[in-house]
């Protein structure tokens, strides 16, 4: 697009641009001063860049050029001045600039496509914004404004998933507003956790799955305590991976860590408004399985129970798939009361700055609906970020997101009053208790469930820094991160005297659970520079931080309504309450020495130090150092690879934790209530055994790698390799139960490894001005495994509905073990003297780990003439296994598969699926999905400008459009539905990740 | 720059994380309250008396409906259950693994009562003046005994505070005497004779399961025939001091029937063949299908270990009432005891009733059956029908099953095929067996082979 080089820097777009900064500058062009004009251009394709970030070296003022990739910097001091250009996907480029009093001088770049940006600044895992070049363990940064332009991205989970490798996410549910688990490189704890921690702005934010009203365990999908954050507010999301890289964040960070950095506005450039709206809709993408029920002579004549086998002959076959012909069960099916499960979304931001100040803007409404019909998730935030330069000595940010969500959940999974459980596990042409082919519930009843939460979320991130002299700086970040949600649920009077939501429910019934989190977080960092020679560098940092996190929660609960109509919990006949509280405070303090050697060799060693309120008695600080070096080694006269540009290698050791839970090390007892004297009393029940010994787990890891330029820029290449180890791991031991404790307490005694490699290459295979291809390709392996139980233990055998998962050591956490029933030398079953099959709990058989082990993402966007973007995006795991619990249900106990009624089986077969084994319901989840695809307009400008637009543009984008799978179960491999356990994976009913059609119109003013 | 500068800007930076490193309040950074938690030590407070003997009464209750009634009686032929949790229906088979989640929780929650009880009764030693005749030392260990008494009806065997020895079921009830001689002294001396009776009931069923007979009719011979000491549920509470009993029968996922063996004719040949007519052992006239959509299930009617039964309504043309959520249980009565002594007493025994078959008769006019004139194990077994009878679902069956088995009266556990066919047969379990968990989280115990 050569319009940039038709038109001069005042017309259009650049004319808006030069009016409001005349306006907020009114000093400009003074005398003595000038002004430098120009435009941002690519070197190949000559089109035009826009928001590329323009500054002044010496005095850091600038802005950003507009869509037409201009920029016009006032009121600058006549003289001599560099300007530098940066802009992602670019190299950066400085010129030298005469400006003389009163004049506009010119100077345009013509950026040079480069796919490796060591000069990024990454501000994670770091004491200070450091460039990239400079860090020796990888940090993965996702330019989620990019992708949230082009991809359909309704939530943090979207925008997260395969676009980090070895960041994995595993969904919960596809239901709307239902979470998922985030999980980096692999299983590195039993106990403590698996989900990485996460910042925004540098403030620690709650997240992960949280808990609700039925939440857990045969009930509702907990939500996600991310999605209060809208996507369009995100400028990038930074990952580092593990304790190599996390040891500043001490006691937490074991995990990896992920920050989240929100839109800023740009010192200098001009006020831009952004509008859009999304309209489109949710379907259910995937088949369900059939039920069957072969009737047999004795079903044909016990109508009464068999009604669907009267009048047939025998062994005939009946078949029914509930899900899909109920009207109710899913939005989409035909003759129900809606045809689509609808989503929208409204976004409105606004973005500037004056010459000291910017700000951020935005406002945004959407929402969602599942495809059960009480199934929604709906989303109003607000977003206001400040910034303020009043000296080049001292700047400060303030960022404030407030966020609106309200979700309704409705039952999922093993509840057995869910439609998928019921509706799988019906059999066809058998009296039902409720509605025909239904187990439990049919979707008349399922969905009169009215389970919602409301949430109100405010996060506060005020950053300062101060640079008393040039070799001093100072950052002291204060946040507030707090949450109030308010869980309800309500249930009618039963008229009707069958009680089906229970006999407390039959009397009316309203819940309220009203749990509030809050966590604050106080981070100062200093660093002192030093020129030690003049090829030899210095920074010592050093830093304190301090996060306390508490929960609070109050319960109320009413039973027994006089009317329908009259349902507040004090009008009820018997009222309810409870309270709850945890706290949680971490305090570190480091050290961290990095020096720097002919801007190509950087050697960084570094110490932490930290406590934790969830420490035990008898353990006090934990320390933990870390040691990395990052050599340019491209830049040194003797290298020389062929298409190699730049090379960049690296090598990270570090050590960070993960501390226990709260008050799990105090042995305790709770309030509670009994009846004495038929009056409610005070009594106190055993709470937790504690551990006075107990510490945060210990995680040490090395990382190797490069980062590669190739191919003069056109390509980029990072690859990594992890070797992770888990010292001092927590081990869930049970309570002896003699002890009158019954639940769990944590021991420091097992050893896990995890290792892998990472690699991610990005490139324009195809890069002229009227067809750009450009594609990113990444893969990740995890091989995990349970080096020690430190002799505590043999073995951990869980799962839900058999005993499917084991932590043993050898292999893999959580790893799938089946059990067969007993055959003989030619794997024929084996007969008891009963005439049945028996099953060798004796003989376990490892089958695969639960977590994938090898993941590859591979994106594309074709760009033509400049205005017409293609987007496609596939996500590839693999390696691991699902357990199937539905099939095997469904074959044993409900005996409507077609294995157990196909008239033709062997009997022995049927046997053998209908008994308790596991062999043949564990089954290889790897799936490939066509994850995302969008084409997006951009319009002309003069047809822009007809809606008074500096830019629009139109996208037509689809989500979860395909899946390849080999999967033998019901339904979606990627989906587990325990949302509230680390390793209890599993198929039961799950509601598989729905497909997404969406149209949007995005407009810049 | 000068190596002095240098020394000046890395001193300068050591200044700033000195103090914060060295601070004498990073601990009172690190305090985090938790008001939901009381430690170990401060329960030694004697403002706490009351409330922990308030505590050693609701773990009792907590345990008592589920899972020692709910759960142990899946093993006996008092119910059958149409859960839909598998590892819980098994019980129902008589089918127990000791690495599966029933165990646990039964001798889990048992133990709580019993170490809450035992726990209480050495704190009470110091933190009450007179302990020796104060009503809560009594309170404490009475029901100290009781959860002895529980633990032994229900367990195969057990651990007591993480020891690694493994005591039989002789062995638990012998610790439980202990519990209620010294609790029926205090008692005494506290002036509550509730308390006295009750510790002798408790003394009576031990005695009785260790086969002590003459002990068991010098103690259940001194309780007063109307003495009724109740575990106590509550309508207007949370959900932890519901009867469970209550949920398990209503509702739309309902999951505990009548079974056959209590039944009239639907399910063909009973062991105890009774009579709609008997107001003690009543039940819905049809059934339905429970959680697990599979097993038929009829629900019961209150029985008489029940607060809100006395068997008089159903002679009178009424009907018993269905469990309520504030339902009570009999831990022990006067009737109890008379049981006990009978059976101690034998065939030809005389007692407080008169003889044996005057007992009988008794307990059968009750059930609106007519009078008999039996002898010898005739008698006896009439005795034990009575038992079953009197007893419905009061958390007795099972460990008088497995006394009768142990004293080789006869097995009269359920067997066979199971009422849902589906199921397949019985098994052979009589009692739960130490949970994994206790294997697993005593580091002086190794797990089974």
């Amino acid at each position: 697009m050569a319009q940039g080089k038709r038109k001069g820097p005042l017309q259009r777009g650049g004319a808006a641009v030069l009016a409001v900064l005349a306006l907020t500058l009114p000093s400009a062009l003074e005398a003595q001063t000038g002004s430098i004009r120009g435009q941002v251009v690519d070197a190949v394709t000559q089109r035009v860049i826009g928001g590329a970030q323009i500054e002044l070296v010496d005095s850091r003022r600038g802005g950003l050029t507009n869509t037409s990739g201009q920029y016009l910097i006032l009121n600058v001091p006549v003289g001599e001045h560099d300007v530098r250009v940066q802009f992602i996907g670019f190299a950066t480029a400085t010129q030298t600039v005469t400006v003389t009093s009163g004049e506009a001088a010119v100077l345009d770049f013509e950026l040079s496509q480069s796919a490796l940006q060591l000069d990024q600044i990454v501000v994670t895992g770091t004491a200070q914004g450091t460039e990239a070049r400079s860090v020796g363990n990888t940090v993965s940064t996702i330019d989620a404004a990019e992708i949230v332009e082009i991809a359909p991205i309704s939530n943090v989970q979207e925008l997260l998933t395969a676009r980090t490798p070895g960041l994995t996410l595993v969904a919960n549910s596809g239901q709307a507003g239902a979470s998922s688990k985030l999980r980096i490189r692999g299983a590195g704890s039993m106990a403590a956790g698996l989900a990485p921690v996460v910042y925004v702005d540098g403030v620690r934010m709650k997240s992960g799955t949280q808990g609700g009203l039925d939440v857990g365990w045969g009930g509702a999908q907990g939500t996600d305590a991310l999605d209060f954050l809208n996507p369009n507010d995100i400028e990038s999301v930074e990952t580092i991976k593990g304790p190599a890289a996390s040891t500043l964040y001490g006691a937490d960070a074991a995990g990896g860590v992920i920050q989240i950095i929100t839109k800023k506005g740009r010192a200098g450039s001009g006020l831009v408004w952004n509008a859009s709206f999304e309209t489109g809709y949710n379907e259910w993408a995937l088949n369900t399985p059939t039920n069957y029920w072969r009737c047999t002579a004795s079903n044909i004549g016990n109508p009464s129970i068999y009604p669907g086998c009267a009048g047939v002959a025998e062994n005939t076959v009946l078949e029914d798939d509930p899900v899909k012909r109920h009207p109710l069960a899913l939005r989409q099916n035909e003759g129900g009361t809606d045809n689509y499960a609808d989503l929208s979304a409204f976004n409105l931001s606004a973005r500037g700055g004056g010459e000291a100040f910017n700000y951020y803007l935005s406002f945004e409404k959407s929402g969602e609906e599942g495809v059960y019909y009480n199934n929604f998730s709906n989303r109003t935030s607000g977003r206001a970020n400040f910034g303020f330069t009043p000296t080049e000595k001292f700047s400060t940010t303030v960022n404030v997101g407030y966020a609106r969500t309200h979700v309704q959940m409705p039952f999922a999974n093993n509840s057995s009053n869910s439609i998928l459980r019921n509706g799988f596990r019906g059999r066809p042409g058998s009296s039902a208790p409720w509605e025909e082919g239904f187990r439990g519930f049919g979707p008349m009843l399922a969905n009169e469930y009215d389970n919602q939460t409301e949430a109100e979320r405010t996060t506060i991130a005020m950053t300062a820094n101060y640079q008393p002299w040039d070799w001093f700086t100072n950052r002291l970040t204060l946040g507030m991160d707090k949450q109030d949600r308010t869980n309800s649920e309500i249930y009618q009077i039963d008229t009707t005297g069958a009680q089906p939501w229970g006999a407390t429910a039959a009397a009316g019934r309203v819940q309220r659970d009203l749990p509030v989190d809050h966590s604050w977080t106080a981070d100062y960092a200093g660093t002192v520079g030093t020129d030690i020679t003049t090829e030899l560098t210095s920074s010592l940092s050093f830093g304190a931080q301090l996060v306390r996190e508490q929960f609070s929660s109050h319960y109320v609960e009413g039973q027994g309504f006089v009317a329908n109509n009259l349902n507040l919990i004090g009008t009820a006949a018997t009222t309810l309450a409870s309270q709850g509280f945890i706290e949680q405070t971490s305090l570190g303090v480091y050290v961290q020495e990095q020096a720097a050697w002919r801007d190509r060799l950087y050697g960084t060693v570094a110490v932490r130090v930290d406590d934790n309120s969830a420490f035990g008695n008898d353990f006090s600080l934990v320390v933990y150092p870390k040691a990395s070096l990052s050599y340019i080694i491209s830049d040194e006269d003797f290298f020389s690879l062929p298409y190699v540009d730049e090379l960049k290698l690296r090598g990270a050791w570090g050590q960070a934790g993960k501390a226990p839970a709260p008050f799990t090390a105090d042995r305790a007892y709770a309030p509670d209530v009994t009846v004495v004297g038929d009056v409610a009393v005070n009594q106190l029940s055993t709470a937790s055994y504690g551990n006075p010994d107990l510490k945060a787990e210990t995680g040490t890891e090395i990382e190797l790698g490069f980062d590669a330029s190739l191919l003069e820029g056109r390509a980029a290449l990072e690859v990594t390799y992890y070797n992770q180890r888990t010292t001092d791991a927590l081990i869930s031991v049970p309570d002896p139960p003699s002890s009158g404790f019954s639940g769990s307490h944590f021991i420091n005694i097992g050893e896990i490894a995890n290792s892998g490699f990472e690699m991610l290459l990005t490139g324009s295979p195809i890069y002229t001005r009227n067809l750009q291809w450009d594609a990113s390709v990444s893969f990740y392996t995890n091989s995990n495994e349970l080096v020690s139980f430190g002799g505590a233990l043999e073995d951990i055998s869980f799962g839900a509905f058999a005993q499917v998962h084991k932590h043993i050591e050898g292999y893999p956490l959580g790893g799938y073990w089946s059990v067969d029933v007993v055959r003989d030398a030619s794997g024929n079953p084996v007969l008891n003297s009963g005439g049945g099959v028996t099953v060798d709990y004796d003989n376990e058989e490892y089958v695969g780990p639960q977590l994938p082990t090898r993941e590859i993402a591979f994106s594309n966007t074709f760009t033509l003439l400049g205005n017409l973007r293609l987007f496609a995006q596939f996500d590839y795991k693999g390696g691991h296994h699902q357990w199937c619990a539905i099939c095997s249900i469904r074959n044993r106990i409900d005996r409507n598969s077609w294995e157990v009624n196909n008239p033709d089986a062997d009997p022995v077969e049927v046997m053998v699926w209908r008994s308790r084994q596991t062999k043949t319901h564990l089954f290889p989840a790897d799936f490939l999905k066509f994850r995302e695809i969008a084409m997006s307009y951009t319009l002309p400008t003069n047809m822009s400008n007809a809606f008074r637009a500096d830019r629009a543009t139109v996208t037509l984008s689809g989500r979860n459009i395909w899946m390849w799978t080999k999967y033998g179960g019901t339904s979606d491999p990627e989906v587990t539905f325990y949302s509230t356990r680390e390793f209890s994976e599993l198929d039961y009913a799950s509601t598989p990740m729905t497909r997404r059609f969406s149209a949007s119109i995005a407009l810049q003013f | 720059m000068t190596r002095f500068s240098k020394t000046l800007r890395l001193m300068a930076a050591l200044a700033v994380v000195g103090p914060v490193a060295g601070c004498d309040t990073l601990d009172e950074l690190l305090i985090a309250n938790n008001p939901e938690r009381i430690s170990e030590d401060a329960l030694n407070d004697a403002l706490l008396v009351d409330v922990l003997t308030n505590s050693v009464i609701g773990e009792f209750s907590a345990m008592y409906d589920d899972p020692f009634i709910w759960r142990g009686s899946m093993f006996t032929d008092e119910q059958i259950t149409g859960i839909n949790w598998e590892s819980t229906a098994r019980l129902s088979q008589r089918l127990v693994r000791y690495d599966e989640g029933d165990p646990d929780n039964m001798f889990s929650q048992i133990s709580a009562a019993r170490v809450m009880a035992d726990s209480a009764a050495g704190r009470f030693r110091t933190l009450i003046d007179n302990s020796a005749a104060d009503e809560r030392m009594a309170i404490a260990l009475v029901y100290a005994g009781y959860s002895h008494i529980i633990l032994g009806d229900a367990m195969c065997e057990a651990v007591f505070n993480v020891a690694e020895t493994i005591s039989s079921q002789a062995q638990i009830y012998e610790r439980g005497l202990s519990r209620f001689e010294e609790g029926m002294q205090v008692a005494a001396a506290a002036g509550r004779g509730d308390l006295v009776n009750l510790a002798r009931v408790g003394l009576a069923r031990a005695h009785l399961n260790l086969g002590n007979h003459s002990q068991v009719m010098q103690h259940a011979s001194e309780v007063p025939a109307d003495f009724v000491h109740w575990v106590e549920y509550e309508q207007t509470s949370d959900g932890g001091t519901d009867l469970v009993l209550w949920g398990r029968i209503n509702g739309g996922n309902h999951s505990l029937g009548v079974h056959p063996n209590f039944l009239s004719g639907e399910f063909g040949t009973q062991d105890i063949v009774a009579s709609q007519t008997d107001p003690r052992v009543q039940h819905t006239p049809s059934w339905s299908l429970g959680h697990n959509r599979l097993t038929r299930l009829y629900k019961p009617y209150q029985s008489l270990p029940f607060s809100g039964f006395n068997g008089e309504a159903q002679a009178d043309g009424g009907e018993p009432p269905f469990y309520q959520r504030g339902t009570d249980i009999k831990m022990a009565s006067g009737l109890e005891a008379m049981h006990h002594y009978y059976e101690a007493a034998g065939p030809d025994g005389m007692g407080p009733a008169g003889s044996t078959l005057d007992f009988v008769n008794a307990r059968r006019a009750a059930g609106k059956q007519a009078p008999v004139d039996m002898s010898g194990s005739d008698l006896m077994a009439e005795l034990r029908d009575q038992r079953g009878r009197d007893m419905y679902l009061g958390g007795f069956r099972l460990g008088d099953l497995r006394r009768w088995k142990n004293q080789g009266v006869g097995d009269f556990f359920p067997s066979g095929t199971h009422p849902t066919t589906e199921w397949g047969s019985y098994g052979d379990a009589t009692c739960f067996p130490l949970p994994l968990e206790e294997y697993e989280g005593n580091p002086n115990l190794t797990k089974p082979s």
